[in-house]
C-alpha cells in the first residue's frame, strides 16, 4: 500500500467517523481535531488497516505525516 | 444493611451466586470477561495475598492505576479484604500533558499517603516517573504478578473504617481525598437501589461506560450492582467515546434497566450515531438515563429522546440527579417513570440571584428530590435564603462524608454539608444554577460561566465544552475574560462573533476573547474546566497548548520510570 493509499483511505475515514469534510491538512493533528476525534481515529485506523498502535507509536503521530509514516511501518510489520 | 461493608456485601454476593449476577467486561470489540461474585471474591482474595506478601495492611491506602478491565475489580477487593483503603486514580489515557499527568498523580499519592501503586503492563511503563514525583517512597505492583499468589484469611473491615478514598473534583481547586466509610458508601449505593423493582425473581441488570475511578462509576454502580447483587456490563470510556453505539448495543442485548452518564454522553450519541450501527437494537428496557455529574440540558435530553424512541427508547428515561463525592455520589433524584421537569425563569432576575418565572426566559431542567434520608436546603450565609432567591446548596444524609484523608476539616455545619453549589427550590424541586466560586458579577449581576460559555459554543470554529469563562478583579473593576480553545477553520472575526453570541444570550460584553489551541484549559480527572487554574495561568503567561510528546522524549520518560521503579524496589527491600 502506497502513501496516496493510506491517505485516501485516512481522507474516507475522517469523513466517516468524524465527519470532517475534505482531507486532513498538514498542519498538527491536535489543532484540526478534538481529543474524542482524536481517540476516534485511532480506533478507526486500527480497525480499518487491522494495525495496533503502542503508547511508543502514538507518541510520535503529530500530524498527517507522521501518521502516514507510522501506519506504513506497521504495515510494512504485518 | 446498616452494618454491611463493601467486604461482607461481596461475601454474600458470592455466597448468593443468583444466576446471572456479576460483572461482564466487554473490550472494544464487543468481546466479554464474565467475572462471577464468587470467582470475584476467590480472586480479590489471591490478590490480598500478593499484597500482604508486600507489606499492606489493615488500614494502609493503595493507589490503583488501571483501565476498565476485571483486574480493576479483582485489585479493588483484594484490598478490601485486607482492610486496607483502595484509592482509584485515573490512567495516562491521554497523549500530551505527560508531565502534567505525572505531578497530578504524584500530588494524589502525597495527599492519599500511599505506599503502594498497583497497575498494569501498559500504565505502568509510565508509573515509575509519577512515583518519581511523588514525596514519600511508593512500591509498583503489577495485578497480574499478584493474581498467581496464593489467597489469605480476611481482615475484614468494619462498617464505620475507611472504605475508599475519592478524590473531589476539584473544579475550583486541587482535588481533595475525601475518605468515605463502608456505612457511607453502601447507603449511597443502597438508596440508588430504591429504584429497582421489589420483585425477588427479578434480575436488575446495568450497563455503564463510566471509568472506575470516577465516583458515578464506581459507587453509582458496581456498589449497587454488589449489593443487591444483580449484573453489570462495563464498557472501557475509551471504547464509548470512539464508537458510543457500543454503549446502546450494550443496553439493548444485556437489557439494562439503568445506566448513568453526564450529559455530553446524551449529545454525543444524538450526533454521532448511525441508524446502521442500531440493527436490532430494542431500548425499550431501558428506565432510567439518569443524567448527571454536570450541568444538564433540557434540549440535549430532548433531541436525544426524540433521536432514539425510534428503537424504543421511553420518553421517561431521560433522569437528572444531582450528587457530589463529598456526599459519596447521588444526593438527589428526578422523579422516575416521569418525563423530566424544567421550568423557564426570568433570565435577568436570575442574574440578579432572584428566580421568577417567564414563560420567555431560560430554560432549567430539575434535578428532582432529596433521596432517601438526604435533605437538601438553599441558604444565604449562615441562615436559609428566601423562597423565591438563589442561595447555596446546603446538603445531608446517611453518606455525607466526615473529613478529607489529610485531616483537612469537611465543609460542614453540623450535619450539613456546603456543596459549593448554587441553586433554588421551585415547586419542591431543585434547581442548580452553578457554582459559588465561579460566579462572574457584573453590575450587581450574578451569572454562572457555564451561560457565557454556552453561547459561544454555536460560533463556528469553537470547540464545544471548550470555553472558560472567569471573572477578573483589576484596579479599575472586574473584567470578564472569556477562553475559547479553536479549531483549525476559524473564521478571521471569531472574537466578534464570541462577543455578539454572549452579548445576545446573557447581555454581558465580555472584555476580552482569548483564542487558545485544543486542549489548552486545564481540566479535572472527570473533563470538568478549571476556570479558576485557567485565569491563574492566563495571568503568569503559562496556559499553553499541551506538549505533544516526542519519541525522545517518551522514551526518556519510560527510562527515567523503568529508574524510578528499581530505585524503588531498592528502598522498599532496604
Amino acid at each position: 500500500m502506497t502513501d496516496a493509499d493510506i491517505i485516501d483511505a485516512l481522507t474516507h475515514l475522517a469523513k466517516t467517523k468524524l465527519r470532517h469534510e475534505g482531507p486532513l491538512d498538514d498542519g498538527e493533528l491536535a489543532n484540526q481535531l478534538d481529543s474524542v476525534q482524536r481517540l476516534t481515529l485511532v480506533v478507526a485506523i486500527e480497525d480499518h488497516f487491522k494495525v495496533c498502535f503502542d503508547p511508543e507509536d502514538e507518541a510520535q503521530i503529530r500530524d498527517l505525516s507522521d501518521l502516514v509514516r507510522i501506519i506504513s511501518k506497521k504495515l510494512g510489520e504485518a | 444493611m446498616t452494618d454491611l461493608t463493601l467486604f461482607t456485601a461481596l461475601k454474600r454476593a458470592a455466597a448468593l451466586d443468583k444466576p446471572g449476577t456479576g460483572l461482564c467486561y466487554l473490550d472494544r470489540h464487543e468481546r466479554e470477561t464474565w467475572r462471577s461474585y464468587p470467582e470475584l471474591a476467590e480472586r480479590a482474595a489471591c490478590i490480598a495475598g500478593g499484597l500482604k506478601a508486600a507489606g499492606v495492611s489493615a488500614g494502609d491506602t493503595v493507589a490503583i492505576v488501571l483501565p476498565t478491565t476485571p483486574s480493576f475489580t479483582d485489585v479493588f477487593f483484594g484490598v478490601i479484604h485486607l482492610g486496607a483503603i483502595p484509592v482509584p486514580l485515573y490512567p495516562p489515557v491521554r497523549l500530551g500533558r505527560l508531565d502534567e499527568y505525572f505531578a497530578k498523580t504524584a500530588t494524589m499519592l502525597d495527599r492519599a499517603g500511599c505506599s503502594i501503586l498497583v497497575t498494569d503492563e501498559r500504565a505502568g511503563k509510565l508509573m515509575g516517573s509519577v512515583v518519581s514525583a511523588a514525596s514519600a517512597s511508593v512500591q509498583i505492583l503489577r495485578a497480574a504478578s499478584l493474581e498467581s499468589c496464593p489467597p489469605v484469611a480476611p481482615e475484614p473491615p468494619g462498617p464505620d473504617d475507611i472504605a475508599m478514598v475519592q478524590f473531589s473534583s476539584g473544579t475550583t481547586g486541587e482535588p481533595k481525598p475525601v475518605a468515605l466509610t463502608h456505612r457511607q458508601v453502601i447507603a449511597n449505593a443502597s438508596v440508588i437501589l430504591d429504584v429497582e423493582p421489589e420483585d425477588d425473581n427479578f434480575c436488575p441488570s446495568g450497563v455503564s461506560w463510566l471509568p472506575l475511578y470516577h465516583d458515578m462509576g464506581l459507587i453509582g454502580c458496581i456498589f449497587p450492582a454488589l449489593l443487591y447483587p444483580g449484573s453489570l456490563t462495563l464498557i472501557p470510556p475509551e471504547a464509548f467515546l470512539a464508537k458510543p453505539a457500543i454503549w446502546l448495543r450494550a443496553l439493548s442485548k444485556y437489557k439494562g434497566l439503568i445506566s448513568p452518564a453526564p450529559n455530553f454522553a446524551y449529545a454525543l450519541c444524538t450526533e454521532r450515531i448511525d441508524d446502521e450501527e442500531l440493527d436490532g437494537v430494542d431500548l425499550s428496557e431501558w428506565r432510567f438515563a439518569l443524567n448527571g455529574a454536570e450541568p444538564t440540558s433540557p434540549e440535549t435530553m430532548r433531541a436525544f429522546t426524540k433521536r432514539f424512541s425510534k428503537w424504543g427508547l421511553r420518553s421517561t428515561a431521560l433522569t437528572p440527579v444531582y450528587g457530589l463525592s463529598e456526599a459519596a455520589l447521588a444526593v438527589t433524584f428526578g422523579t422516575l417513570d416521569e418525563a423530566f421537569t424544567s421550568e423557564r425563569f426570568d433570565t435577568a432576575a436570575l442574574q440578579s440571584g432572584q428566580v421568577k418565572p417567564d414563560d420567555d426566559g431560560m430554560e432549567i431542567a430539575s434535578v428532582g428530590h432529596p433521596l432517601r434520608g438526604f435533605g437538601v436546603e438553599i441558604r444565604a450565609g449562615k441562615e436559609p435564603a428566601a423562597a423565591d432567591r438563589i442561595g447555596r446548596i446546603w446538603a445531608r444524609g446517611p453518606s455525607v462524608m466526615d473529613r478529607y484523608l489529610d485531616g483537612a476539616p469537611a465543609p460542614k455545619d453540623g450535619e450539613w454539608l456546603d456543596t459549593g453549589d448554587l441553586g433554588f427550590v421551585f415547586n419542591d424541586q431543585l434547581y442548580i444554577t452553578g457554582r459559588a466560586k465561579d460566579v462572574i458579577v457584573i453590575r450587581g449581576r450574578n451569572h454562572a460561566p457555564s451561560t457565557l460559555e454556552a453561547a459561544v459554543d454555536t460560533v463556528p470554529g469553537v470547540r464545544t465544552g471548550c470555553s472558560a469563562a472567569v471573572a477578573s478583579i483589576t484596579g479599575s473593576g472586574e473584567e470578564v475574560l472569556l477562553f475559547v480553545e479553536v479549531r483549525g477553520d476559524t473564521p478571521d472575526d471569531l472574537e466578534d462573533q464570541c462577543l455578539r453570541a454572549v452579548r445576545a444570550a446573557t447581555g454581558v460584553t465580555p472584555d476580552h476573547i482569548i483564542r487558545l489551541k485544543a486542549g489548552t484549559l486545564p481540566r479535572t480527572s472527570s473533563g470538568k474546566i478549571r476556570r479558576g487554574e485557567a485565569l491563574q495561568r492566563w495571568r503568569s503567561e503559562t496556559l499553553t497548548p499541551p506538549t505533544q510528546v516526542g519519541a525522545v522524549r517518551l522514551v526518556s520518560a519510560v527510562a527515567r520510570s523503568a529508574w524510578s521503579e528499581w530505585r524503588g524496589r531498592q528502598e522498599t527491600r532496604d
